[in-house]
């Protein structure tokens, strides 16, 4: 075990620069002017491009080295987090995804209990009535979930909760709250807001940022449900026809800890890992269900980005994500190692 | 010959795979009967949505705009049924060559192993460390707008899954006594990988292949409703939805005064992927052996 | 002597897309008080769902369709749920063929001999039930009982999770041991010492063994009584002795004849032709007749099960005129 999460450790390095050389190549196929944006430090330095100045400023960061020379350059920028100027965001990349990412953790909180926790009951619930009317109607409930795609159901539930109740806006927080929470007096803590409101006793500021992220966590519960719930009920299902599950039950085990302690430890097993990916997802910000809901999280940031052409930014947040889930990646093997006995002591 | 009727009939049995099939069928005769079905305007550029007038206000089905007009004066109709089209292709032609990219790049890995295998392998991580809709969105806005860019985009990301499995089969595969009865006999690698190996390593390609069909369709669509995707204008589902995005919330005291909007391209996108999904499901029961041998013991 | 377990007439069927296959076809017989019943036959003739009949734990699509299964008096099939579950790990208990994958990977053993005691006396307290563990534990010759308790089946050994195994299905002091081939996944000498643990526990507890295996030579040493299967039917009843010296049955016959032995000179082995057919395809009539050298026009129709002596009953024609 040991052994294998050193290996882990080893490649890392070889993975994450591979990763950076990956969007490095990307780069290339912009045209120098595009590429240029990448590097510039400033809008002071994009004022007055001339055509000589053009190529001053090619000379300053080296384009016209040897591509591997270039790569490493850049590189050396990367690992400082030097990722340049953005344009939309009117900040250096850096301090634009940094100052998105509360935003982004504070929806992930709040979503990753139903989303998981959702998807893994309802799968026990069909893996346990297999074939029974309450299976067929979640199985049909799932398919339709996992068949629509975010963009269509996302804005769905924007008209029915905004559009149709009035209820639940989009956005993170009114212009009251938002108001309130850039004022002098209140303390930014974390950057969540419903904690930073919880916080300064000002609980009208964190209900209306919780009344903020309903939407988004409907939407992306029931889409994500899909997935856990099918992988949930199909470790199940092969879970309950294994000898031990008969070995209990003739030990006589009543059935409800057949379920819930001798098959439900080692069905979730394999759903960890779907469901620690799932929470990389959040993490990362979850592009189109932000951009609906017009939350403003990395995921949002990245839209933005990809429309309005802003290389430096789009290419930052590319890296961001790619480290996250690589990171990310390897502490789930380490959780896995640590729930279940036979990895763990290999 | 015999194992595809075979598959069919299976397909046939069970109700859910049965609609599968139909919606996808139903599908593919809108996307062939496309220029009967809605005659285009421009017949050499019959993606090009044609425009009811230049007011920006979606206006309602009427006789000549039977499922009415979207933002910018769009036809929806008409986008429905060339979007079909272009949903197809994007499916078909991402899901058919990230397949053979990744068949190709697995099976060499899994042939030869050894230091080859771990090199690629590397690769293969490489690429899965991205999400695979921000890095269809990047790739996408660096190449520019475009349905062919938004393949390319799609498929540079989406091989990663068939090469793994590939490897996998080619690894105990590679043990099993009819390749290295044909090593014995002397018959080259490349006749060992296409003639021994591949057809029977194949149907967790078909099954997978045809589980991702819907995805990548979904995909897709998705950098089109970003507004990175298919150029303003273009049939194509994704586009039609972000039209509707301004709209859906209606007017002050009539939430519904857009639906139409919004219902016709959302719906058709969710069947469409629904199809796909339930038949993708249906052949992965039909063809996987694990599930296959069950109850025969 | 007392009759601890009758079974009359089991029928358990599986209902499968391709048809009804009969796994248990009108079973009957009974188990004494103290006894080891020996059950043997070829693989796949129906023994573990006999065995699983009697524990009501048949797996689905399979059902016990008719029969009766009296223990102590008590017709288990009339039980509700509760009943049965008190009945199962506390008055019958089961010792599984394939040790490796019959005790829960992420439990320590401790942990699931232990809960064999609390679910069916829940005033017992934990560490109680704890300590109770580990003595089972190290009656059954698990050396350094306090450490092994904490460890996890995976770091066994088989002939370990075998003997844990015999822990959990005694350690309530059950009547009667259901043994489904508890030895068939051991190598020899490990077979041996398994053997000779289930008969030292038997005595102390006094129970009774359902001894399942397809190997005659376990039978021969262990049982007392003995009973063939061959699909889905016990074609042939008796005490050790009759059978194996006067066996009756052609099938009986033909098993004991492939079986290696010191006391016969014999120039080789013989082995029955042909194979077992599947559930869904045995003949008309008698199940054997297709395999069997001296069948005739009779074995059309099913034979009756006739006592020839006094406790050896057989299923076949030639012993019914
Ligand atoms: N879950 C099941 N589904 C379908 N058929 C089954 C199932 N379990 C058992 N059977 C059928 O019942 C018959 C008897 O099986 P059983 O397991 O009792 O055999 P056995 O005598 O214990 O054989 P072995 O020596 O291999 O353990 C077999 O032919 C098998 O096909
Ligand atoms: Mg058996």
């Amino acid at each position: 075990m040991t052994a294998y999460i050193l290996r882990r450790l080893l490649i890392l390095p070889v993975i994450l620069l591979g990763v950076t050389f990956l969007v490095f190549f990307m780069m290339q196929f912009l045209d120098p002017v595009q590429r240029l944006s990448a590097y510039i430090k400033s809008p002071a330095e994009l004022k007055s491009l001339s055509a000589d100045d053009l190529e001053k400023l090619v000379d300053k960061y080296g384009l016209n080295k040897p591509l591997l020379v270039q790569y490493f350059d850049w590189l050396k920028r990367v690992l400082r987090f030097d990722l340049g100027w953005s344009e939309v965001a009117h900040q250096p990349v850096r301090d634009a995804i940094l100052s998105r990412f509360p935003a982004t953790l504070e929806l992930a909180l709040f979503a990753v209990f139903p989303v998981v926790w959702g998807g893994i009951w309802l799968g026990i619930i069909s893996a346990v009535n297999r074939d029974k009317p309450l299976d067929q109607a979640i199985r049909i409930f799932a398919v339709i979930g996992w068949s629509l795609p975010s963009f269509v159901f996302g804005i769905l539930v924007l008209f029915l909760l905004y559009g149709v109740l009035g209820l639940f806006p989009p956005g993170r927080l009114s212009l009251w709250a938002q108001n309130i929470v850039s004022s002098p007096d209140f303390k930014l803590y974390t950057g969540l807001y419903v904690v930073d409101g919880i916080l300064n006793g000002r609980f009208d500021v964190a209900l209306d940022a919780l009344r903020h992220l309903v939407g988004p966590i409907i939407t992306l519960s029931y889409l994500w449900w899909a997935f856990i719930l099918r992988i949930t009920r199909s470790s199940m299902l092969e879970v309950l026809h294994k000898e031990y599950i008969v070995m209990a039950r003739a030990k006589g085990v009543p059935e409800k800890l057949v379920i819930h302690r001798h098959a439900k430890k080692n069905a979730l097993i394999p759903v960890l890992t779907v469901a620690g990916m799932m929470v990389l997802g959040l993490l990362g910000g979850v592009v189109i269900t932000e951009t609906i809901f017009d939350y403003p999280g990395i995921g949002r940031l990245a839209a933005t980005a990809a429309q309005q052409l802003d290389y430096p930014l789009i290419l930052g947040i590319t890296i961001f994500y790619a480290f996250l889930l690589v990171l990310g990646n390897l502490v789930i093997d380490v959780l896995y190692a640590v729930v279940d006995p036979r990895v763990r002591l290999e | 010959m015999n194992e595809v009727l075979w598959v069919l009939k299976r397909l046939l049995k069970n109700p859910s795979s049965c609609l599968g099939l139909v919606i996808v069928l139903f599908f593919a005769l809108v996307a062939i009967f496309a220029p009967v079905i809605a005659p285009p305007e421009y017949p050499d550029e019959p993606y090009l949505l044609p425009k009811g007038g230049w007011a920006v206000e979606p206006s309602p089905p009427s006789p000549d705009h039977p499922f009415g007009t979207t933002e910018g004066q769009y036809d929806i109709f008409y986008g429905i049924v060339w979007g079909a089209r272009t949903a197809f292709k994007v499916g078909f032609m991402t899901v058919i060559f990230s397949a053979l990219i990744g068949v190709v790049v697995g099976a060499i890995s899994g042939y030869f192993g050894g230091w080859i295998d771990e090199i690629i392998m590397r690769i293969t991580d490489i690429f899965m460390a991205f999400p695979f809709l921000v890095a269809a969105m990047v790739l996408t806005t660096i190449l520019g707008k475009g349905l062919d860019k938004v393949m390319i985009a799609l498929i540079a990301f989406g091989w990663m899954g068939y090469a793994r499995l590939i490897r996998g089969s080619f690894l105990s595969a590679k043990e099993e006594l009819y390749v290295l009865a044909a090593k014995a006999i002397g018959v080259s690698s490349f006749k060992i990988i296409f003639k021994h190996i591949l057809p029977n390593t194949i149907y967790p390609v078909i099954i997978q292949a045809s589980m991702s069909m819907g995805s990548m369709v979904v995909t897709a669509s998705a950098l089109s409703f970003l507004g990175v995707g298919a150029p303003d204008g273009y049939a194509d589902w994704g586009q039609m939805i972000s039209y509707a995005r301004n709209w859906i919330v209606g007017a002050p005291g009539e939430a519904l005064r857009y639906w139409y909007t919004f219902v016709y391209p959302g719906g058709t996108i969710a069947l469409f992927v629904l199809g796909w999904n339930l038949l993708g499901d249906a052949i992965r029961d039909i063809l996987d052996p694990k599930l296959r041998r069950i109850r025969v013991r | 002597m007392k009759k601890l377990l009758e079974v009359l007439n089991l029928k358990t069927y599986f209902f499968l897309e391709e048809g009804v296959g009969k796994a248990v076809d009108d079973v009957s017989f009974f188990i004494n008080e103290g006894e080891i019943f020996g059950l043997v036959g070829e693989s796949g003739c129906g023994k573990s769902v006999t065995a699983l009949s009697i524990m009501r734990l048949v797996p689905s699509p399979g059902k016990i369709v008719g029969g009766k299964i009296i223990f102590e008096g008590e017709n288990l099939l009339e039980k509700s749920y509760e009943e049965m579950r008190d009945i199962r790990g506390r008055k019958i208990s089961m010792i599984f063929q394939e040790p490796m994958v019959v005790l829960n990977p992420v439990y320590s053993i401790g942990f699931q001999i232990a809960e064999a005691i609390v679910v069916h006396y829940p005033e017992v307290s934990w560490d109680e039930a704890w300590e109770r563990a580990v003595y089972m534990i190290e009656k059954v010759g698990i050396p350094n009982p306090r450490r092994r308790a904490e460890e996890y089946p995976y770091q066994m050994s088989g002939g370990m999770r075998q003997r844990a195994m015999i822990a959990m299905a005694l350690i309530n002091n059950p009547r009667l041991l259901i043994a489904d081939e508890p030895t068939t996944a051991l190598d020899v000498t490990v077979q041996a010492q398994i053997l000779e643990l289930m008969e030292r526990l038997k005595e102390e507890y006094k129970a009774s063994i359902l001894f399942i295996t397809h190997d005659l030579s376990i039978i021969a040493e262990i049982s007392h009584r003995v009973g063939v299967m061959y699909g889905g039917k016990i074609v042939e009843v008796g005490d050790v002795f009759s059978i194996f010296d006067r066996p009756l049955h052609p099938y009986t016959f033909g098993l004991l004849n492939s079986m290696p032995r010191l006391d016969k000179e014999e120039k080789r082995l013989y082995s029955i032709p042909g194979s077992v057919p599947s559930l869904l395809s045995f003949p008309q009539g008698c199940r054997f007749k297709d395999r069997c050298d001296k069948a005739f026009s009779l074995c059309d129709k099913e034979p009756p099960l006739v006592e020839v002596e006094s406790g050896h009953f057989v299923q076949c024609w030639l012993f019914s005129k």
